[in-house]
């Protein structure tokens, strides 16, 4: 119980904090008023889709600069990020159902009036709700429907503040009668300003607090044809972190585009400097290959609690590929273990075996530590039943797993039918490794 | 939720592109056939034979589902667009039955004036001009007698229709009159020697209705200057919407079924923006 309220205690605060507009404009004019025939309805209709979509929109945009609050807050900046999803997703699709709604009572009137109350030119107020409407419309669908390069969707993303600067003059400026309720409009109003200013506060305040890490590349070490391990040392503050932490990492120089991007730490807490492990993916990660000795680069963090509710239990790790960086940092961490602590490496074969002496180095010294490889090129794909099998069963055991999101599921859905427990099961979600 | 995005986007787009191809081609059929402004255009309302348009005729039309109004001395049927007016429907259906040239101009006494757009739209409700003789089965017989109006409004109040049926009783405004109406659902009150009906209205009053029923059938001229005795006065936009339920000078004879037929707008000359709601 304690720990469903944790993990959605931030859900439920953002669906009361969206509500509360809802059940003020309930209480503003009689029902009889609201819905006393087809067109009144809908009108009604129009204006709630409108309200919630706006709350969440300005909810959102709040939560929308990652923090380390935020990331103890949502347990973890995966979740964050979802609910950001999310809440992007049903603000969006209700805003859209806004002008649908309300224009239906034009429809009674004629479809010319209809057709002259979705088009710019009216009057001021609408004609920036349909401006506002228009640039979600075109920035939300390069978000969904085209694959983009990352850093150009990020700076397309950022124009969404634009959208809401214009739904914000929309219901400043238009009338109704939920716009002269000054509740509702101080409301909107007041979490519009800490989501702007939480923006504004991102893009250029935060570099002035100087939040960010700075720290200069140590050492750069290809680990295989495909794997780089990139240290860094921090310039002025010691970076502490717990092992299963992430950092976001931007690295200033030639050839690397400029934004930071999630990487698991898999240095021990106990180093000084800091470890990244980067498998060449995407475009991203394919420019990483032009980091340098010497090149300077900025850490925001850390966040993240995959490590978070251990019980000092019967462990089992199961790593797919690169997913090794978190255990890599815990195994380094370990002291005296009590408990058995298995580690799956899971690989295609044994050329990916990257660091893998570092980690039989490890269950030397500690004794409860087992390292398992696993190439599903010489045997089939892992499952639920080997691991058991291996593990002298997996009753009362706790499940870490990081690696591809469907090495995870599908992990997940065989250890469920097992009888393990959910809560049992921990995942690092944060997928952009 | 990418589906229910996805889902969404489908719907807005199909409406919106429907309704703008729709509302072009209704455009250009409505550039062929301009509706001629002196028609009588009863949206969707059947009158008897020989109905004269007068106060007395609006006010039995003063309820939410039958709603006319009366602006700048013409006659609207507003009963299917109130659920949809943007500025709450309840405004505008508090005006039911009753000359509301005033509410309309100041957006019931908000003070600026309604958009071209909406007065386009409220053209599309034209029953007739006031005091015209209308009729599905009758030729129009558009009386011009807006000009010479003498000084007496009724504010849709009972009295007005029922002293229609008997058209040759006279009432006088006296203050035995007005305590007659001296009830929340019927209340007169008296104000610099005016007599208003505000039965309907005082569920609105901005400063709670029970200061204003206090003075049902009451000369309440006192209490209208000082509100009810806090000291301030009224604003302008109040004193223009009392002007909307006046029913006659204090101590004033009224002979309903004659009188009622006369309709004088208050203090409102009438405007040549008539000519707007007739394109």
């Amino acid at each position: 119980m304690k720990n469903f309220l944790k993990k959605n205690l931030p859900v439920l605060i953002i669906i009361i904090l969206s509500l509360i507009p809802v059940i003020r404009w309930f209480f503003l004019e009689p029902m009889s008023f609201r819905f006393f025939d087809f067109n009144s309805s809908m009108t009604s209709l129009g204006q709630i889709t409108g309200l919630l979509g706006m709350t969440l929109f300005a909810l959102n945009l709040i939560i929308s600069n990652r923090s380390v609050t935020f990331d103890r807050f949502f347990s973890g900046l995966h979740h964050f990020y979802n609910a950001h999803k999310w809440l992007g997703s049903l603000s969006f699709s209700l805003l859209l159902f806004h002008p649908l709604f309300l224009v239906i009572k034009y429809i009674s009137v004629s479809l010319y009036d209809a057709a002259m109350f979705l088009l710019p030119g009216t009057n001021f107020a609408t004609t920036m709700g349909i401006v506002s409407l228009l640039l979600m419309i075109i920035l939300l669908s390069i978000t969904l429907y085209f694959k983009i390069k990352y850093n150009i969707w990020r700076f397309s993303h950022k124009f969404m503040i634009v959208a809401f600067v214009f739904a914000l003059v929309h219901i400043l400026f238009i009338t109704s009668d939920i716009s002269r309720d000054i509740f509702l409009k101080s409301y909107i109003l007041f979490f519009s300003v800490i989501g702007l200013a939480s923006g504004f506060y991102r893009s250029f305040l935060r570099i002035l607090f100087n939040k960010d890490f700075k720290c200069v590349v140590k050492n750069v070490s290809m680990l295989n044809s495909n794997v780089i391990e990139i240290e860094v040392e921090p310039l002025q503050k010691v970076i502490s972190f717990t092992p299963g932490q992430f950092i976001f990492i931007k690295f200033i120089g030639d050839g690397i585009s400029s934004e930071p991007h999630p990487f698991s730490i898999s240095s021990s807490n106990e180093e000084k400097n800091i470890k990244v492990m980067v498998k060449f993916l995407g475009d991203f990660t394919s420019t990483l290959k032009n980091v340098q000795v010497g090149m300077k680069a900025e850490i925001e963090g850390p966040f993240g609690e995959f490590f978070e509710n251990r019980r000092n239990k019967k462990e089992i790790w199961l790593a797919g590929g690169v997913g090794i960086t978190p255990f890599l940092s815990l195994a380094k961490s370990l002291k005296n273990v009590g408990n058995d602590i298995y580690l799956f490496y899971c690989l295609n074969d044994s050329t990916e075996a990257v660091l893998l002496k570092d980690l039989q180095d490890i269950s030397v010294k500690e004794s409860k530590f087992h390292v398992i490889t696993w190439y599903s090129k010489e045997k089939d794909r892992i499952s639920a039943d080997a691991i058991a099998n291996l593990t002298n069963g997996i009753n009362d055991t706790d499940i870490y797993l990081c690696g591809p999101p469907p090495f995870m599921r599908g992990l997940q859905s065989q250890f469920i039918s097992k009888g393990v427990k959910v809560s049992n099961i921990n995942f690092e979600e944060f997928n952009f490794l | 939720m990418k589906k229910i995005t996805s889902i969404s986007l489908f719907i807005f787009f199909c409406v919106t592109t429907a309704i703008l191809t729709a509302g072009l081609v209704f455009y250009q059929n409505k550039n062929n056939s301009k509706p001629n402004g002196s028609s009588v255009v009863a949206t969707g309302t059947n009158l008897p034979s020989g109905t004269i348009l007068n106060i007395a005729e609006v006010s039995k039309h003063n309820t939410n589902s039958d709603c006319w109004i009366v602006v700048n001395n013409k006659v609207y049927n507003i009963s299917d667009y109130a659920s949809s007016h943007p500025g709450g429907a309840r405004n505008i259906l508090n005006s039911c039955g009753k000359e509301s040239t005033q509410a309309f101009n100041t957006k019931g006494g908000t003070g600026s004036p309604h958009s071209p757009s909406a007065n386009s739209m409220l053209v599309k409700f034209y029953v007739g001009d006031l005091n015209q003789v209308v009729g599905s089965n009758l030729p129009q017989q558009t009386t011009q007698t807006n000009q010479n109006n003498s000084s007496v409004v009724s504010t849709g109040t009972t009295k007005s229709s029922a002293s229609s049926s008997s058209s040759s009783s006279t009432t006088s405004l006296d203050l035995a009159e007005v305590s007659k109406h001296n009830t929340n659902a019927d209340c007169w009150i008296i104000v610099n020697s005016k007599v208003y009906n505000i039965s309907n209205y005082a569920s609105s009053h901005p400063g709670g209705s029970r200061n204003i029923l206090n003075n049902c059938g009451k000369e309440a001229t006192q209490a209208f200057n000082t509100k009810g005795g806090t000291g301030s006065s009224h604003s302008p936009s109040a004193n223009a919407m009392l002007a909307n339920f006046y029913v006659g000078d204090f101590n004033q004879t009224i002979n309903s079924a004659v009188q009622q037929n006369i309709q004088k707008v208050q203090s409102n000359p009438i405007p040549a923006a008539n000519q707007e709601f007739d394109d």
